[in-house]
């Protein structure tokens, strides 16, 4: 009987030198978020204006907050700050901010300094890099990118309208309230053109483009929602560059645009999904969900860290930040105290914008 | 006793009717149309009609089911002058699409309406001068804004456009046209200004006509209609004549009536706009072509 007892100890013995042996696997060092600085904006910053030349910011990038707009810098030092109007568009180096009805726009640089005005029929947006400039008509029934003294470079019109728009590189996609998606080139050309047929209600919810335009993905009708991704060269017809890569039924249904777009390095896709935002890992195809309990406000990608942050989140405990690796597994959950209103990522630098308050948190590994 | 019998018997049949006549029902309780269809909207078409009438509930033209909505604070790509608004897709692939809703007042998540339930509230969100509707009407058969006063119930409306001046253009220049004129080149553009008019308000509230014809010598040569809206050659136009934007306007309610060759001795143009509901003004106009 001690004999047997002894034999079944030796053998739990072995068993969990082998389970030690073979499936352990070292722990990672725990991630944290290092505050680094925050701010409180306010009306007494709306004088705030620094010379960038004396001030020599490095990392200036626009922020959009609840009730004001301006350019910041990695170190939290303001180059400008603004209210904001009705709306306000902002890229890298230029701004509009405008009222609801209005016809004259004025584009100012960085420092709040006047750079041309133009007049147009629709409201002016700057989209993807090189301070491209366009203009949608306010029935939303077509797009047009101008130059800066709002000469139209190219338009296009739908007789239907334009639910969402994305532009990378010189690559233009429109989706429309009829069923259409167009990838347009730089001048406006239309380079594929796809109606799907597949669902009862034709509808596109959402476009994205992958940063070198070869990927264009979108989400598409209803009854049932599908994501659908076209793919530059598969198709063997000369007159279709682009041809379905992908194609996979969701179990989303949603009616209003939808937030989708590719990580910096395009290697994957993120959508939002019923509950949760989907990751679409574009070398593998798989496709992995992280639960959300509200709607996705953001996703920032850290190319250094390679994890990605999202934000959002409107379950009654407030807005949650997680911190996120592929396939999906959750590494940081933070609870936000406000309302999110920005978010981005550079490296490992997080600029989380709630109310009129942003702060600047940086990933470090214990 | 059979007289009474027979009116109910009518009034049963018209009700029991009236859907297959008009399938669409107006979106509010108080109708008061501020912007016809067609109407200029500095570089585009107005695709739609505005209802004024202050803040009201807006129900939908029929029973539909939502396919696509925008409210403050949801996700876009695009800055939106729509404002709150909502697209609903009824039976037979037609679409309305209600805009510049009051914040907040759309039930996001809701699914399907019936005709009796309230989509939201008129308001003056996004690119708005005040409350109002914007109604459009898409036809997903044809892909074409349609006119929503075509399908919606008969409005009263008693009083015909007004034919306020007709010119000749030359470049970016008007020259007025009296009844009789006399010229020596032998091809014009010819150029109206019409407008319909607002009976509810006691100052001039400009509308736009429904139809613009012209005719030469009792021969039409011209004619613009103000029933749909779709793309042709890249470019929105109205479906019946194919002409877009810039070939219809001149100016503020001024209508480019298209180029003609002139016949030698007298040419006489009759120039009739319609509103809606069929009330019509002619205009005469003699030109005398001197060789």
């Amino acid at each position: 009987m001690r004999k047997k007892r002894f034999r079944f100890f030796i053998f739990c013995l072995l068993l969990a030198f082998l389970y030690i042996l073979f499936f352990s696997f070292p722990l990672g060092r725990e991630v944290i978020l290092k505050p680094v600085w925050y701010r409180v904006f306010s009306m007494e910053d709306l004088s705030s204006r620094v010379s960038e030349s004396s001030g020599g910011e490095s990392g200036v990038f626009p922020v959009k907050l609840a009730s004001y707009f301006g350019y910041i810098g990695d170190t939290g030092r303001v180059l400008f700050l603004g209210r904001r109007d009705f709306y306000t568009t902002m890229s890298e180096k230029y701004f509009i901010n405008y009222s609801k009805v209005s016809e004259n726009f004025f584009i100012r640089r960085r420092d709040g300094n006047l750079e041309s005005g133009f007049k147009a029929f629709g409201y002016p947006f700057f989209m993807g890099s090189d301070d491209r400039l366009f203009v949608v008509k306010t029935d939303l029934t077509g797009v047009s990118e101008i130059d800066f003294t709002g000469d139209v470079k190219w338009e296009r019109n739908y007789s239907s309208i334009i639910t969402s728009m994305a532009v990378k590189d010189g690559y233009e996609a429109v989706g429309v309230l009829n069923g259409k998606v167009q990838l347009l080139d730089r001048k406006g050309r239309v380079l594929f053109d796809f109606r799907d047929q597949e669902s009862k209600i034709p509808v596109v919810t959402g476009v994205a483009l992958s940063s070198d335009g070869k990927y264009l993905a979108c989400i598409s009708g209803l009854e049932p929602q599908e994501l659908l991704i076209f793919a530059r060269g598969m198709g063997g017809e000369e007159k279709s560059l682009y041809s379905l890569y992908e194609r996979r039924k969701l179990d989303s249904d949603f009616r209003r645009e939808v937030f989708i777009k590719f990580s910096r390095d395009d290697r994957f896709l993120f959508f939002e999904g019923k509950a949760k935002l989907n990751v679409f890992d574009m070398d593998t195809g798989n496709l992995a969900g992280v639960p959300y309990a509200g709607e996705v406000d953001g996703v920032g990608y850290s190319l250094t860290d390679k994890c990605f942050v999202v934000i959002g989140g409107s379950d009654g405990k407030g807005n949650l930040l997680k911190l996120v690796y592929p396939l999906g597994m959750v590494k940081l959950v933070e609870i936000l105290p406000e309302k999110f209103s920005f978010l981005r990522v550079r490296g490992n630098k997080i600029f989380i914008g709630f109310g009129n308050q942003l702060l600047r948190v940086d990933l470090e590994r214990l | 006793m059979k007289r009474i019998n027979l009116l109910t018997f009518i009034i049963i049949v018209v009700l029991f009717f009236h859907q297959y006549v008009f399938a669409f029902e107006w979106p509010l309780k108080r109708v008061v149309i501020t912007a016809t269809f067609g109407e200029s909207r500095g570089d585009h078409f107005h695709n739609g009609i505005d209802l004024g009438g202050g803040e009201q509930k807006i129900f939908p033209i029929a029973d539909g089911e939502v396919i696509f909505e925008y409210s403050d604070g949801f996700y876009s790509s695009l800055p939106i002058g729509l404002g709150n608004f909502i697209v609903l897709q009824h039976q037979g692939d037609v679409r309305s699409v209600y805009c510049h809703l009051k914040d907040g007042s759309i039930n996001p998540g809701k699914k399907k309406f019936s005709r009796e339930q309230s989509i939201g509230l008129v308001g003056d969100s996004g690119h708005s001068w005040g409350k109002h509707l914007h109604l459009s009407i898409i036809d997903l058969e044809t892909n074409a804004f349609l006119n929503p006063l075509s399908l919606l119930p008969p409005v009263e409306d008693r009083q015909a456009p007004i034919i306020k001046n007709v010119y000749i253009k030359t470049g970016d220049k008007l020259e007025k046209i009296e009844n009789r004129m006399e010229i020596k080149k032998d091809t014009i553009t010819m150029v109206a200004e019409i407008y319909d008019l607002r009976e509810d308000v006691s100052f001039v509230w400009k509308l736009a006509p429904y139809s613009i014809t012209l005719y030469r010598n009792g021969v039409e040569k011209y004619r613009l209609v103000f029933d749909s809206i779709s793309k042709h050659k890249g470019r929105l136009t109205l479906s019946n004549s194919r002409v877009g934007f810039d070939s219809v306007y001149v100016g503020d309610w001024k209508y480019n009536l298209g180029t003609i060759k002139l016949l030698t001795g007298e040419n006489h143009f009759l120039i009739v706009a319609r509103d809606f509901k069929g009330n019509e003004v002619t205009r005469d106009v003699f030109i005398f072509l001197r060789k």
